[in-house]
């Protein structure tokens, strides 16, 4: 048997399962792309396995997607779950932060709460903003919680006392007394998911965590036994994380948490930052198109940015660190609609994979961006999904005709190019959220799409915002599986400390530090790193004191004897973000929580280089008329993806087709084929 | 409007061009290009929420980072709303317009210099209370000004004798804080320090208020780029068509909605508890007539109480506001408020009166006060001709603002503190379903400052967070719980309460009952217990004390005794309701055989009997204006169905952020 050398990533989508492996040593790429087998997943990835040809026992390292674990909570899928929580403070998790999601409107209700407010047990106890103990623990009470979650069936318990981040010793009493009297139970402690301020967002990422615990545990248990058994595979299983890692499937079951925002952002970091780096940008703007939403995510200086703010939900925050993305609800499946004001609008209703866009003629009637897609010529009806799904474009100018032209006195083609440009500007408008209001110059980022749709709607985008660069990947449809076999092991231990510059002890300071990076460093070694694969990194979360936000900071490394780095460091990263700092002396400092970011790193795998040969006129597949947002209907060149020559080049007005993407250059636009089978695309010609 | 597609950036085409777009087609109505159009509306809107984001970052005071008591809006030359951001206070809205209207009647434009920016903050021209100050910003673009924008945060304290200058006991507004005329603040983009001196040595924590200003002019520096850029691409003149083309699209929104209403006269009233500095310490009476002719529509509340002594009432400004935003909360469709609904409605007031105060009447309590009634009332207006057509935008009354401030010595800091907070409640019942609980008052789409934040930053500490069992409107539809914060202060204070709805408590509709009211209570459950109620002012409390302060909850919709007994049975199981509230209330025996275990039965055979005399018994909640009675005139509105909720889902109107 040969060394091992394969690493393998694995993503579930509602449609497909995305299987990709490569070899380490000769770069060999292989893939499989089938049917999802919900709900017993793990026999998708067998069978994906089994199609790319991967042997288990070849395998080095095998890294798998959290869809499990997103979908449940979506579909409200997890386990029965009660909340221990502080006596009188019941309605922290059901009130949430009091938002609505928009002005005026009180039709709307937020979606429904996890735990009904009946399982949500208050226990008499109270820790201090700063950390003494103000009412002992009633371990009554705990008892009495105890026989309440045994007689309603609860199967995960999660205990969040109020300021526990300060002391934990009421929390990890309540579990072994829990522990003691059902020791069968799943039990989530807030200090060891979320051990920081904001009682709210802590008890909800803390609840999530308990609701979902047992269900990625049968999953993952029941994927390792397929693995081994069906696969021969007994290595390490790694799953990423909303946070652009991967963590070991003990801490994945622990901290479910971790993982909910998992595929599109390894799709993000591991894929497209990746790409975005070989054509020479280490600023991207990552933009997935699925069915249903477009999301959008940062790499800035070849880092992703990163948010402690996440929401899976309206109100439902999940608040361990995760890819900044901004979602859009518009994808392929969305539908253009005109309101009684005769304003057209795009999203955030879609028509899903059933019925489906009109042109799937199953029923639905409802113009949506593919039919636009179709009646402007990008899209070849017969070629959708490399003619795996017959279409029809009949269908799609009669939607357009009739739901969006009859209002307005147009034709389908004009209907669909007004539809497209409605949902141009939403996205638009969600690029610049994500790099103006940070302070970060549009022009200084490469697009990079991915997904189904991302590659029809790039090169306007980069026009729109000011960037001059998209460079479109070879697979864009197996993203998110590539960008896991590509992303570290990454681990995040965070203390809270709240303290201002007066009341700060550095020896203490020096510790608390210490202690976390000996944390991080033992979960990396039992997950397999080696000491020299490790590295740590340490931050600290500052701000003025009583200001509401703060910053996350990079501290120097080596002991800390004063506050001078820290402070340069949190007024370089206000004067980026807001264009000022307080005048000296205003406000005292305070250091908020402390943080550790501990990566492994292990040989990432590049892309296969394209095997070189063949011609451009071998690639041609025909011309056609496409729409294009500056000159209207053109003559366009159509070529194959696959035949496309390394080292090639071309200009717009052009489609490229490829089974699970089209790419559109609009005139103007410049393309390059690189080695690796990348198009590089200039849009500022 | 060619114009447009001649203006490129850096040799990129602008976003209309040439061909396949050129349509203007008859049908729209909109005179410009549609896409364009589309741009510049939702960019206006844009601009707002970034400079609101901005200040939720930057500021200081946790009621506006956490609490987002803060709007910004974009106006025309002739101060005109143009837009507002999307998690703003719209106590804020109507009062951008008088504001820009008002500065520029003080300060010629043609003083105006790129870079000036103004304060501004007295209620009688500018609306709201002494705290709510503006920062107004011309938007210069190639020499001349395009554009206003007016930023509003609320700032904590103004000084005066009360810490948070919230004065319950004031009779004139000089015995709340400071007013401030239009002052040109920062002169060509440098603050006027010996100006901003003058402000910070009458305010208490003026440190943190000159990071609030930081954080103010942050966001009208950043409106005045956004704009810039606008111009830019598109030129001045299509940005000012886009203006005058989003009013008259809104407008024929607007029109087009009022046209399927029937006409009519319809007339409403609600009471604010007591006038704490009158004689007798009589109730408030707020009263409007409405009519709707056609697309006509006009609110006369000149049959209001003269204004009271004490500080309740509002000005002018402030009761368009409030008229404004209770229209908008019935057709929310319409968002963002801008000019195009303003120039069509019509309100009449008399000066002199409560809601139309004049100077000096004392104004710090307007939200809890005359502005909450003013947006009820107008509210319960519009239900009767949308009670005909779209029952599902009928709403009773809802939680009200309970400004709770406390200043003193803050030991961990070394400073002195000015704590400002708030607890949210319940909201209406809706018609075909019930009150969310445990949410923003409705004049703003803010949110609750957490507890382990407001411990860290204020010598307190809180023991509850939770709803307050049986304070809903019962009804077919209950209204929303009211939320009881508990907190101990771990030093000497003076507390302040601003509030209302003690005694004349969120009104229920259609036979469904008021909601439980708001309190206040010192010490609770012990020897020194205290009933402070809701205009308590400058209570002196000591290190160890205790407040306990509670909200109010949401009107009902419906007689409560056709409640199907399976939801009041969900209720008592979430110990929402107490099984004596289902029972007095609702008629609904309920026994609890293993708690425990959530063993509950409803006994039917007692419930039927129970409900049967209840019915016959008319009276069996009384009729009044108090906590769970049921409002004589609330009773009267009757809607022509009730809509399922899939009936009503369609019409949700979700008007937010990109990714929000």
């Amino acid at each position: 048997m040969s060394k091992p050398m394969w690493v393998v990533g694995t993503d579930i989508g509602g449609t497909f399962t995305d299987i990709i492996g490569v070899n380490l040593e000769t770069g060999e790429q292989r893939i499989g792309k089938v049917p999802s087998t919900p709900p017993t997943y793990f026999d998708g990835v067998i069978n994906g396995l089994v199609r790319a040809g991967i042997k288990g026992e070849e395998v080095l390292s095998f890294r798998h997607g959290a869809t499990v674990s997103t979908n449940a909570i979506l579909e409200r899928k997890g386990v029965k779950t009660a909340l221990i929580t502080t006596e009188g403070f019941r309605d922290v998790l059901g009130g949430g932060r009091a938002e609505r999601i928009s002005a005026f409107e009180l039709d709307w209700d937020p979606p429904e709460i996890i735990i009904p407010r009946r399982n949500v047990l208050g226990i008499r106890e109270r820790i201090s903003p700063y950390g003494e103990i103000l009412v002992p623990l009633s371990e009554k009470d705990v008892k009495t919680a105890a026989r309440k979650i045994k007689k309603r069936g609860i199967e995960s318990v999660a205990i969040v006392f109020m300021d526990s981040f300060m002391n934990t010793v009421h929390e990890k009493r309540a579990r072994e007394i829990l522990h003691a009297e059902l020791p069968d139970l799943d039990i989530t402690v807030s200090h060891e998911v979320l051990p920081q301020m904001l009682e709210f967002e802590r008890t909800c990422t803390t609840v999530l965590n308990a609701y979902i615990s047992p269900i990625l545990k049968n999953y993952l248990g029941g994927l390792s036994r397929r693995l081994k058994k069906d696969w021969n595979y007994a290595g390490p299983i790694l799953v990423t994380t909303s946070g652009g890692g991967v963590i070991g499937m003990d801490e994945a079951v622990k901290f479910p948490a971790r993982t909910f925002h998992s595929s599109p952002v390894s799709g993000a970091v591991g894929m497209a930052g990746y790409i975005g780096g070989l054509a020479g940008f280490d600023n991207v703007i990552a933009f997935e198109t699925g069915g249903t939403t477009n999301n959008v995510s940062m790499i800035y200086k070849g880092t992703p940015a990163i948010t402690h703010e996440w929401k899976i939900l309206w109100n439902v925050p999940c608040c361990l660190p995760s890819v900044d993305t901004v979602y859009i609800g518009a994808g392929g499946g969305s539908i253009g609609w005109v309101d009684k004001g005769k304003i057209l609008n795009v999203g955030p209703q879609s028509m899903g994979a059933v019925p489906g866009p009109a042109c799937y003629g199953m029923g639905g009637d409802q113009p949506t961006n593919t039919d636009c897609q179709i009646v402007l010529g990008r899209i070849d009806p017969d070629y959708y999904l490399g003619g795996e799904l017959t279409v029809d474009g009949a269908l799609s100018k009669k939607a357009l005709k009739e739901k969006i032209g009859s209002q307005y006195g147009w034709d389908a083609e004009t209907s669909a190019a007004n539809m497209y440009m409605v949902a141009l500007t939403n996205l638009m408008m969600a690029m610049r959220i994500q790099t103006v209001s940070r302070g970060w110059d549009p022009r200084d980022f490469a697009i990079v799409p991915y997904g189904g749709g991302g590659a029809m709607y790039a090169c306007d985008l980069a026009r729109e915002i000011g960037a001059t660069t998209v460079v479109i990947p070879p697979l864009p449809g197996y993203a998110s599986a590539f960008g896991a076999i590509r992303v570290d092991v990454k681990h995040e231990f965070t203390q809270a400390i709240h303290k201002i510059e007066a009341e700060l002890k550095f020896p203490q300071l020096n510790k608390q530090f210490d202690d976390l990076v000996k944390k991080a460093e033992t979960v990396l070694k039992k997950e397999g790193m080696r000491e020299d694969q490790i590295t740590v990194s340490r931050f600290v979360d500052v701000k003025y004191f009583s200001q509401s936000r703060f910053f996350t900071v990079e501290v120097p490394k080596g002991p800390i004897n004063d506050l001078a780095a820290i402070t340069a460091n949190f007024m370089t990263a206000m004067q980026t973000a807001y264009g000022y700092t307080l005048p000296p002396g205003y406000a005292p400092v305070e250091l908020v929580n402390l943080r550790v970011v501990a990566k492994g790193e292990i040989p990432k795998p590049s892309l296969p280089k394209k095997a070189p040969g063949g011609t451009l006129a071998q690639a041609l597949k025909g011309r056609r008329r496409v729409w294009y947002k500056d000159s209207g209907f053109v003559e366009a060149s159509i070529y194959e993806r696959g035949r496309l020559p390394v080292g090639s080049s071309f200009d717009g007005p052009a489609i490229v087709e490829q089974p699970d993407t089209t790419s559109v250059l609009p005139p103007g636009t410049h393309c390059r084929v690189d080695e690796f089978g990348n198009l590089i695309i200039q849009v500022d010609r | 409007m060619n114009k447009i597609s001649k203006v490129k950036k850096s040799g990129k085409p602008s976003a209309t061009s040439e061909a396949g777009l050129k349509e203007k087609v008859a049908g729209h109505g909109i005179g410009m290009d549609l896409i364009t159009f589309e741009v510049m509306r939702n960019a206006f809107v844009a601009a707002c929420y970034e400079a609101s984001n901005i200040i939720e970052r930057v500021a200081y005071h946790p009621v506006i980072g956490m609490g987002r008591d803060r709007s910004n809006a974009l106006l025309t030359l002739d101060g005109r709303l143009v837009a507002h951001g999307h998690t703003d206070a719209a106590a804020h809205y109507a009062s951008f317009g008088p504001s820009v209207k008002e500065l520029l009647k003080s300060i010629p434009a043609v003083t105006m210099k790129p870079g000036d920016t103004f304060l501004f903050s007295d209620p009688y021209r500018t609306g709201s209370h002494v705290n709510d100050t503006r920062l107004i910003r011309p938007i210069f673009y190639e020499g001349a000004i395009v554009a206003f924008s007016c930023t509003v945060i609320h700032w904590a304290d103004m000084g005066g004798p009360m810490p948070g200058t919230f004065n319950p006991e004031a009779t004139t507004c000089y015995a709340e804080g400071i007013r401030i005329p239009p002052i040109r603040l920062f002169k060509e983009d440098v603050l006027d320090e010996e100006l901003f001196s003058l402000i910070a040595i009458n305010i208490r924590g003026s440190i943190e208020r000159r990071a609030d200003l930081q954080a103010q002019y942050e966001a009208a520096k950043l409106i005045d780029s956004r704009v810039k850029d606008l111009c830019k691409r598109y030129g001045v003149a299509t940005m000012h068509q886009a203006f005058e083309e989003q009013f008259n699209y809104t407008e024929r929104l607007m029109l087009a909605e009022l046209e399927t209403l029937p006409d009519g006269t319809w007339e409403f009233e609600d009471f604010g508890d007591q006038d704490v500095m009158a004689e007798g310490k009589p109730p408030i009476r707020v009263h409007c007539k409405m009519v709707k002719k056609g697309t006509k529509l006009s609110f006369d509340w000149s049959k209001s109480d003269p204004q009271p002594r004490a500080s309740w009432g509002c000005s002018y400004a402030t009761l368009t506001g409030g008229n404004y935003l209770g229209f908008m909360i019935c057709f929310p469709q319409l968002f963002p408020l801008n000019d195009g609904i303003i120039r069509n409605l019509e309100v009449i007031s008399k000066k002199g009166t409560c809601v139309d105060v004049l100077e000096p009447a004392p104004t710090t309590g307007y939200c809890s006060g005359a502005f909450d009634k003013v947006e009820a009332v107008t509210i319960a207006c519009l239900a009767g001709p949308l009670g005909k057509v779209q029952p599902w935008r009928v709403y009773p009354a809802a939680v009200s603002l309970t400004n709770l401030c406390m200043g003193g010595f803050n030991p961990r800091t070394k400073k002195n503190f000015v704590q400002y907070t708030y607890a949210v409640g319940g909201e209406n019942a809706r018609t075909f379903k019930d009150g969310k609980s445990l949410i923003f008052m409705r004049f703003c789409n803010a949110r609750t400052i957490p507890q382990e934040l407001e411990e860290r930053w204020f010598p307190v500490v809180y023991t509850a967070y939770e709803a307050r069992v049986d304070s809903c409107g019962h009804g077919k539809r209950r209204g929303g719980f009211a939320l009881v914060r508990e907190l101990e202060v771990l030093t000497d204070v003076t507390m302040t309460i601003h509030g209302d709805r003690e005694k004349f408590a969120p009104f229920g509709l259609s036979g469904g009952g008021n909601a439980g009211g708001s309190m206040l209570i010192i010490n609770k459950g012990t020897k020194k217990e205290f009933n402070a109620g809701m205009y308590a002012t400058g209570v002196e409390l000591k290190k160890g004390d205790k407040i306990y302060y509670s909200s109010s909850g949401g009107g009902g919709f419906g007689e409560a005794l056709d409640r199907e007994p399976e939801l009041v049975l969900e209720d008592v199981m979430d110990e929402w309701l107490s099984i004596e509230a289902a029972k007095k209330f609702y008629g609904v025996v309920i026994k609890a055989i293993d708690a425990e275990a959530l063993d509950y039965k409803i006994d039917l055979a007692a419930t039927k009997k129970l409900r049967a005399t209840l019915k016959k018994k008319k009276d069996y909640i009384k009729e009044g204006y108090g906590p769970h009675q049921i409002h004589p005139l609330g009773r009267k509105i009757k809607v022509g169905w009730v809509p399922t909720e899939e009936e009503v889902t369609p019409h949700i109107t979700i008007s937010r952020p990109p990714g929000w």
